[in-house]
């Protein structure tokens, strides 16, 4: 695998996945990560204005979701087990 | 969005992870124009996306930390007038980085005029300084006889030759700041003065696009209409001023004076040259070409690797700030500011006044094919716009002559002589009326290749239906110039095919053909430099490029065929005592044109070359065809990513330009698709073809490389493509020692084209095979 392929591969991975850009000007964009160039330029989905694109030349932070902390968020989120339906009774 | 880092506590921390390293690291493997987009997410959902930090779209955007000039001049971030000699021969280099960015096509705002010393504001400052001292230099001046004309008024050359030994008793009490800012705004003003004029020269030459060069100024102060006598007697007043202040013994002006005074003279002679340029009738081009050999020896003493010594100061650096106008550039697409290394702008500043000599010489091109090879080769070196705006002014002069002395119908006319049409045909009225037909269309040739490298591609394409049409006039022509020339002859109606095949030829549309096949192969080979084929498209290319060459030298042949028979026939009849005097006359006569037509022809070196080209790449591009369809019957070729569409769409869209042409006829995808159809061939009888058709390239290379009257530049290119032809006959012979092996598990073929030769101008690929 070349490093663009790796590259790319490893960016699809984190889209969808929640981020959190500070900008420049101290601002935070804070939203599911939809798109990025070789220029660093982000486009987010912001949960409160929309879809935003953050120029790269004012990315300040890139921070991406502590994946412990996902996974247990995850496990909390998930929906606890349903147990297994008994067998259904051959009536005779 | 938060508005700022007051964000929760150890918990929220907790939760993110700093990846802003790992990703842009990531973003920069990419490569050029990489991205990656969550699956779903369209072209047009983005463009509803909001830029932020963008004074367009960002409302909220914390602007506080932006002084603009007016602030950072208060607060005594910028000084003004510079502190030294040292600080403005910088300045000035520079400056000349930006400006050539500026000819690069970024905005005037955020390249020349990011430098604050050019702003309006600090110029306005510096006036007073030089008012009473530009006033007594003015009243010592000479007393010069009337001039010739107002503009001659003020009149000043260049002070190259002046004598230095007594210097002007110019400098009374003045300060060495009043003597710093009378040079420094001269220089300032003298390169406002020559971005001014190349603007000018710009818009008059009229060919640039969008990515060529921003034409708004966004107000800024550029004196088009100026007196470029004027700014030549403040530069003289200048360079007196420090050959005073030097004279004097003036400590500040102990080192830099020399420097500076070359920098005033570069200015000096640009503006000069570009004036002397936009005389009528390039009037003024061969003491343009002399003042460009005198700029092109100040290259390594005033460029920007001149003041690579120079360690700049902090208050220096703050006078030169692409944002520095950002509130101007709020109506401006957004667009970075230039990137500003010296070594790449002291190359693009020896390029330019080398182009700027090599347009100079252009003037002297005699014949209309010699003007399109120049202009071929010129284009190859992606002159600047400036350069190129030039040229297209020589090209259409006053009274619609090139150069000021050549009218193209003429230029036509003798292009259909060395193409082979006899003097018999030449001589008709309907001949002329062709040749003034097809003035407008030659003139579009020439001028698309002024355009930038992607845009002469484009506009082929719109030229190809205006030659469809000029190969059709042709027949009209062809027609009534026989029937005109040969009124012995039965009517063409009248007579049978073998008659009219024997008698007639063409030589008018054959004509139109071959240049219009020049267009085709230029149109094809852009595609190949701008990388614009996708791999699995290239056989087609290849093969759609072979055909083209094949028949551009069939044309000719054809034409030149016909002409020995011709002679032959005529011959036959001078010598036929049967018939009347008179015709054995007219045809002794018509002998004698046709035979030193054809002589002409056999010595027309520019042709001769042409034809050894067409048919060289002809060779490499049949070996590189088979080359390639034996690559996929080994299934060493990845499939097609065809997701919407299919190969015969793809060719289709790919060769539309071509389909409005009658000659050359269009070629179907239908008959590619037989053609290359793999089930026909086998695959080691593919690469054994392939190698055999690079063989005969390389061979035919190595005789043409020995050849005389080769020039250096086709010398060039002639070793570039034998490198290319080597290259893939090396790769032919791998293929062709593991054709029979199979990939190795979970092996993906892989082949890319690769343009090892792309610097000398050659973009035929070296194909290669890969795993």
């Amino acid at each position: 695998m070349t490093s663009q392929e790796a590259a790319e591969t490893r960016l699809r991975e984190m889209l969808g996945s929640e981020v959190r850009v500070t900008l420049s000007d101290g601002r935070i964009v804070n939203g599911a990560f939809e798109c990025i160039d070789q220029g660093m330029n982000a486009i987010v989905r912001d949960k409160k204005i929309g879809l935003v694109m953050v120029p790269g030349i004012h990315v300040a932070k890139f921070e991406v979701e502590a994946k412990d902390q996902g996974s247990k968020a995850t496990a909390e989120a998930a929906p606890a087990e349903t147990p297994a339906p008994a067998p259904v009774q051959q009536e005779e | 969005m938060d508005g700022g880092e007051g964000e929760g506590g150890e918990g929220e921390r907790g939760r993110w992870q700093d990846a802003t390293a790992e990703v842009g690291a990531l973003c920069e493997a990419l490569g050029l124009g990489g991205m990656v987009m969550r699956e779903g997410f369209t072209l047009q959902e983005s463009m509803n996306a909001l830029e932020l930090m963008s004074p367009k779209m960002d409302t909220g955007m914390n602007a506080d930390a932006y002084e603009d000039l007016a602030h950072r001049l208060a607060k005594g971030k910028i000084r003004v007038p510079v502190e030294s000699l040292e600080e403005l021969d910088w300045v000035a280099a520079q400056v000349l980085i930006r400006e050539l960015a500026w000819h690069d096509g970024h905005l005037l705002a955020a390249s020349v005029y990011a430098c604050a010393h050019l702003c309006p504001q600090t110029q306005s400052l510096l006036k007073p300084f030089v008012r009473d001292l530009f006033k007594r230099w003015q009243d010592q001046q000479p007393d010069t006889p009337a001039p010739a004309s107002k503009s001659e008024k003020r009149s000043a050359t260049a002070n190259t030759a002046k004598d230095t030994s007594q210097p002007f008793a110019l400098l009374e009490d003045d300060t060495d700041e009043v003597v710093l800012a009378s040079v420094s705004f001269v220089l300032f003003t003298s390169i406002i003065k020559s971005c001014g004029v190349a603007r000018l020269c710009i818009r008059r030459g009229d060919i640039y696009e969008e990515e060529d060069w921003s034409s708004q100024t966004f107000g800024l102060p550029l004196g088009e209409n100026s007196d470029v006598p004027g700014t030549l007697e403040m530069i003289n007043f200048a360079q007196d001023v420090l050959r005073a202040a030097q004279a004097s013994g003036r400590k500040a002006f102990a080192g830099k004076c020399e420097r500076i005074a070359q920098h005033l003279l570069f200015r000096a002679l640009y503006l000069q040259a570009l004036h002397e340029m936009l005389r009528p009738n390039i009037e003024g081009w061969s003491t343009a070409e002399k003042l460009w050999a005198q700029m092109a020896e100040l290259v390594p003493v005033v460029g920007p690797a001149s003041v690579s010594d120079i360690e700049p100061q902090e208050r220096w650096k703050a006078a030169f700030d692409a944002d520095i106008h950002r509130k101007l550039l709020a109506s401006a697409p957004p667009r970075a500011g230039p990137t500003c290394e010296t070594a790449p702008a002291q190359l693009a500043f020896a390029n330019f006044i080398a182009d700027m000599q090599t347009a100079c010489a252009l003037r002297n091109t005699d014949t209309l094919f010699a003007m399109y090879n120049a202009l071929m080769r010129f284009s190859r070196r992606t002159p600047s716009i400036v350069v190129r705006s030039l040229v297209m002014l020589m090209l259409y002069c006053e009274n619609e002559l090139a150069m000021g002395r050549i009218a193209y119908e003429g230029w036509i006319m003798d292009d259909l002589q060395a193409y082979g049409v006899p003097v018999h045909l030449r001589e008709t009225e309907e001949c002329r009326n062709y040749a003034k037909f097809a003035v407008k269309h030659m003139y579009d040739v020439l001028r698309m290749l002024l355009a930038n490298r992607a845009r002469q591609r484009r506009n082929i394409a719109n030229l190809l239906p205006d030659w469809a049409a000029m190969q059709q006039e042709a027949e009209l022509y062809d027609h009534m110039a026989f029937v005109k020339a040969n009124p012995s002859l039965p009517r063409l109606e009248d007579m049978t095919r073998e008659q009219l095949r024997e008698n007639m030829h063409f030589y008018m549309g054959s004509w139109a053909t071959e240049w219009t096949i020049r267009l085709m192969l230029h149109h094809l080979t852009l595609g190949f430099e701008l990388d614009l084929y996708n791999i699995n498209e290239y056989a087609a290319v290849f093969w759609y490029g072979q055909d083209l060459m094949a028949r551009f030298l069939a044309n000719r042949d054809e034409t030149t065929k016909f002409n020995m028979e011709l002679l032959n026939r005529l011959t036959r009849s001078a010598e036929d005592s049967s018939l009347p005097k008179k015709a054995q006359r007219s045809a002794a006569a018509r002998c004698v044109g046709l035979r030193k037509l054809i002589g002409e022809q056999k010595t027309n070196i520019a042709l001769v070359k042409e034809r050894l080209c067409v048919e060289v790449e002809r060779l490499c591009l049949d070996g590189l065809l088979r080359f390639v369809i034996g690559l996929a019957k080994a299934g060493r070729f990845p499939p097609p990513q065809l997701e919407f569409g299919s190969d015969k769409i793809r060719y289709n869209h790919r060769f539309t330009p071509y389909s409005y042409l009658a000659m050359p006829r269009f070629l179907p995808y239908e008959s590619f698709a037989q053609v290359t159809n793999m089930e026909n061939y086998e695959t080691r009888q593919l690469l054994e073809n392939a190698a055999l058709f690079l063989e005969k390239a390389r061979s035919l290379l190595a005789s043409a490389m020995k050849a005389p009257n080769m020039t250096d530049v086709e010398k060039a290119y002639f070793k570039a493509l034998f490198k290319v032809v080597i290259s893939n006959n090396v790769n032919v012979t791998r293929a062709l020692e593991s054709v029979d092996k199979p990939l190795p598990e979970g092996a993906r073929p892989h082949v890319e084209a690769q343009f090892p030769s792309a610097k000398d101008s050659c973009f035929f690929p070296v194909i290669v095979s890969k795993e």
